[in-house]
């Protein structure tokens, strides 16, 4: 329930360098299908818990889409003067321009169509022949310059440029962009007027904002892949702040990747004015973009732009200082809210929530100054699942890799109590502290008030009063004999007993873990009112079949025009039910039998109102089909709830490996290609 | 890792002020969403939440829970029921919370199929 509130903020030093060629084996099947089916703008979503490779964290900043003169000249936009491809040390290619003087000035520059009103950051790094300092001037007349930084077709002079020496001979040289003529050039220059030693340039970054941020360099550049799948979609904060990289982390946000997580242009193109925006008594100087406070509880806040949607997702970046901690809020409810310690900040926030009143927060924690160079505000394309309650959130977890059955006793009948002592039997291994084990068993005929267990962990960490089967981790606490034991007064049956020591995890094969009691996610409204159509793919293992279990579902309950996915739909025959209806709610049903938990299966819904088609296929094979009246009409436009029927009740106790669903009927080729991605996904093995 | 299973029960009569808590922990709004009941009908919230152990740890500090908790909400904690597993089944922990209670969901009218 109560966790402790996360207060990290993502940005910093990682390197992404992207393109096709690098993704290498986390470039799945699974990835790239979606990319496939997900065009023409249909309806649907795609959640994929493996996108956890936390080098791929950084998304697109860099805006030009070539950056060393890997092509040599070729890559120059716009040139003129004496310039020659050469090499560049300390960089990803080794090339770079030699810019030498010219009786008319030599320029290198790159193109960018950039938006008028919005500041920009461009940045290169530079060496000289000789190893000596290069020289960063203002403007052409500057003969002590080497070279001079053009931005938006000007040159950029104190205080808006500098240069850092990175070692080496290695310097990197920055100019921050407010204003100038909507010319698109960006780069270097050499002026008659300026010295005549040469430089070497390489590593041009243009980006939007007022701090230079690390360098993303872009060489391989295939425009249409960056922009549509980063690979990293699992937060563990609605906020999306904070990253998903590991197994046992909360999962708060799960990024829909069927819209390829486009970003749209800058919304945000307003200039910054905080001398408009509405303040509280505790705000005591503002200036355009900084304001003061005299204690805690000091905000500032205004409506950030018109024309957005209550049920879209934005990416808000901000750049700034401020020397207390403060928080930072892109709505009027407090869950979109980040928490900055006090220092430079440079926070991305993913938030699905509406936008409530469409405005943006900014709260001081003590008295303070904040001062903000840049407010990015862009829509993130897609159909989002998020979790604003701690205790609702499911797990990520990975696959195990097992080694060797430890036991040579799978199943022991009748241990008893005698009411006074623990009673054991030996499975015939032992365990080691510290390590940590895959348990299974199957209890039966438990009675008594005592408590059952394995001496895997202590009595309290691995004990059970029920009958049922169990499969579940556990860290051996003690090095030790193994056992199965009765508690006092107890006594129960065990089969399907084993113990395997876990060796290490799979990073292809991770998962949702839906606790069964309360855990969920849900998107905004996904409109499916354009289509009658819809086809399902979903990755599960059923842990229980104890109650009927809401994997999912759009909208909160049975509704005109939704469809669900249930596991186990009735108790006592291990149903797994797929149901679709039009005008007639939950009018299609298939349902089979025989699925008794613990199972993995690759569930397929596909269905069609107007045709009355409702099939459900497990593991690549069609199983049942519903026949029923579904009505007439569409389906609908409404919350998608994964893991538990309208966030209240029928909660899922199980894994989700992945989940698809795509607003038409597949083709039979795309259905089986997409069932055998999620089976690899799902350690599931098709019969097809 | 978030590994320790908790499972959390209040009387109807605090499940709000228990909430208020959880939010000013940031931890959400409606932390305490299950409905239960005993036999007299007496209605109680439930929820359960994988923590990591340093976490708990820290929200059991009686210090820093004064610090967090208004002082007009601290009673509630007196009847918040936790039970907590390290490692273990969720649905084991929960299950036994309910039968150790003596607690039954209770579910809304649902259409079987």
């Amino acid at each position: 329930m109560l966790g402790i509130a996360n207060s990290k903020v993502i940005g910093g030093p990682g390197i992404w360098t992207p393109g096709a060629t690098r993704i290498g084996p986390n470039f799945r099947n699974l990835t790239a299908l979606i990319r496939k089916i997900f065009t023409g703008g249909v309806q649907g979503f795609a959640y994929d818990p493996n996108d956890l490779d936390a080098t791929k964290l950084n998304w697109r900043r860099n805006l030009f889409t070539e950056t060393e003169f890997r092509n040599g000249v070729n890559d120059i936009t716009v040139k003129g003067g004496s310039f020659a491809a050469t090499t560049f040390e300390g960089l990803t290619q080794g090339t770079g321009i030699r810019i030498d003087t010219n009786a008319s000035g030599t320029y290198v520059y790159k193109t960018f169509t950039h938006q008028v009103g919005i500041p920009y950051v461009f940045s290169c790094y530079v060496r000289t022949l000789d190893g000596s300092v290069p020289v960063l001037g203002d403007q052409s007349t500057d003969a002590s310059a080497d070279f001079v930084l053009v931005g938006k077709g000007s040159a950029i002079y104190t205080p808006y440029k500098s240069i850092t020496h990175l070692g080496n001979g290695l310097y990197r040289a920055v100019a921050v962009i407010t204003n100038g003529s909507t010319t698109i050039s960006f780069g270097v220059v050499k002026y008659a007027g300026n010295s005549t030693k040469p430089v070497i340039v390489s590593g041009y970054q243009l980006e939007v904002g007022s701090a230079v941020t690390p360098y993303q360099p872009f060489t391989d550049f295939n425009s249409e892949f960056i922009k549509a799948f980063p690979l990293h979609t699992l937060y563990q904060n609605t906020a999306g702040t904070v990253p998903v990289t590991a197994a046992g982390q909360p999962v708060g946000l799960m990024l829909d990747k069927s819209k390829g997580l486009s970003l749209s242009a800058e919304l945000f193109t307003a200039a910054l004015d905080f001398n408009n925006w509405s303040r509280t008594g505790a705000v005591t100087s503002v200036t355009a973009n900084s304001f003061t406070t005299n204690g805690f509880g000091g905000c500032i806040k205004n409506p950030i732009t018109t024309g957005m949607s209550l049920t879209k997702a934005y990416q808000v970046r901000i750049f700034g200082t401020c020397n207390v901690a403060h928080k930072i809020r892109s709505s009027s409810t407090y869950v979109g809210e980040v928490s900055v310690p006090a220092g430079a900040f440079d926070v991305t926030i993913k938030s699905p929530i509406t936008f409530a009143d469409s405005s943006m927060y900014f709260q001081l924690q003590a008295a303070g100054t904040i001062t903000v160079n840049s407010i990015s505000i862009k829509e993130l394309a897609g159909n989002h699942a998020y979790q604003t309650v701690s205790a609702s959130r499911p797990i990520l977890q990975q696959t195990p890799i097992l080694g060797d059955e430890l036991t040579n006793v799978t199943s022991v009948a009748g241990l008893p109590s005698d009411g006074a002592t623990y009673k054991t039997y030996s499975l015939g291994g032992a365990v080691v502290a510290g390590k940590r084990y895959k348990l299974r068993f199957r209890m039966s005929g438990y009675t008594g008030t005592g408590f059952i267990g394995f001496s895997v962990n202590d009595f309290a960490g691995a004990s059970f009063g029920a009958n049922g089967l169990y499969e579940f981790e556990a860290t051996a606490l003690q090095s030790r004999a193994l056992v199965v034991f009765t508690g006092i007064n107890a006594t129960a049956n065990f089969s399907d007993i084993s113990v395997k020591e876990i060796t290490g995890y799979r990073t292809d094969q991770n998962y949702l873990a839906f606790d069964g009691v309360d855990d969920f996610l849900v998107t905004n409204n996904i409109d499916f009112t354009m289509t009658n159509k819809v086809s399902l793919f979903a990755g599960v293992q059923k842990l229980s079949d104890a109650t009927r279990s809401m994997v999912f579902e759009l909208a909160p309950s049975t509704n005109i025009g939704t469809f669900r996915l249930e596991a186990p739909n009735t108790v006592s025959s291990g149903n797994i039910l797929y149901s679709s209806g039009g005008s007639i709610t939950g009018g299609g049903i298939a349902a089979i039998g025989g699925f008794n938990a613990p199972i993995s299966i690759v569930a397929t819904g596909k269905s069609n109102i107007a045709q009355d088609i409702t099939d459900l296929r497990i593991n690549g094979n069609l199983v049942a089909t519903g026949k029923q009246d579904q009505g007439t009409g569409n389906y609908g436009n409404y919350p998608l709830y994964i893991g538990r029927r309208g966030g209240t009740s029928l909660p899922f106790n199980g894994h989700l490996y992945s989940l698809i669903g795509i607003g038409r009927l597949t083709t039979d080729s795309e259905t089986i290609a997409l069932e055998k991605a999620i089976a690899k996904n799902t350690g599931v093995t098709l019969n097809v | 890792m978030s590994n320790l299973s908790v499972v959390n029960i209040i009387p109807d009569a605090h499940r709000d002020a228990i909430n208020q808590i959880a939010e000013a922990y940031g931890t959400g709004s409606n932390s305490m969403s299950v409905k239960l009941q005993d036999n007299n009908g007496d209605l109680f919230w439930g929820c359960h939440a994988w923590w990591k152990p340093e976490d708990y740890a820290l929200f059991s500090d009686e210090e820093l829970r004064n610090l967090m908790v208004p002082v007009e909400l601290r009673e509630s904690l007196n009847h918040l029921y936790e039970r907590l597993i390290l490692d273990g089944d969720s649905q084991e922990n929960w299950q036994s919370a309910l039968i150790e209670l003596n607690l039954t969901i209770v579910e809304e009218q649902e259409p079987i199929a």
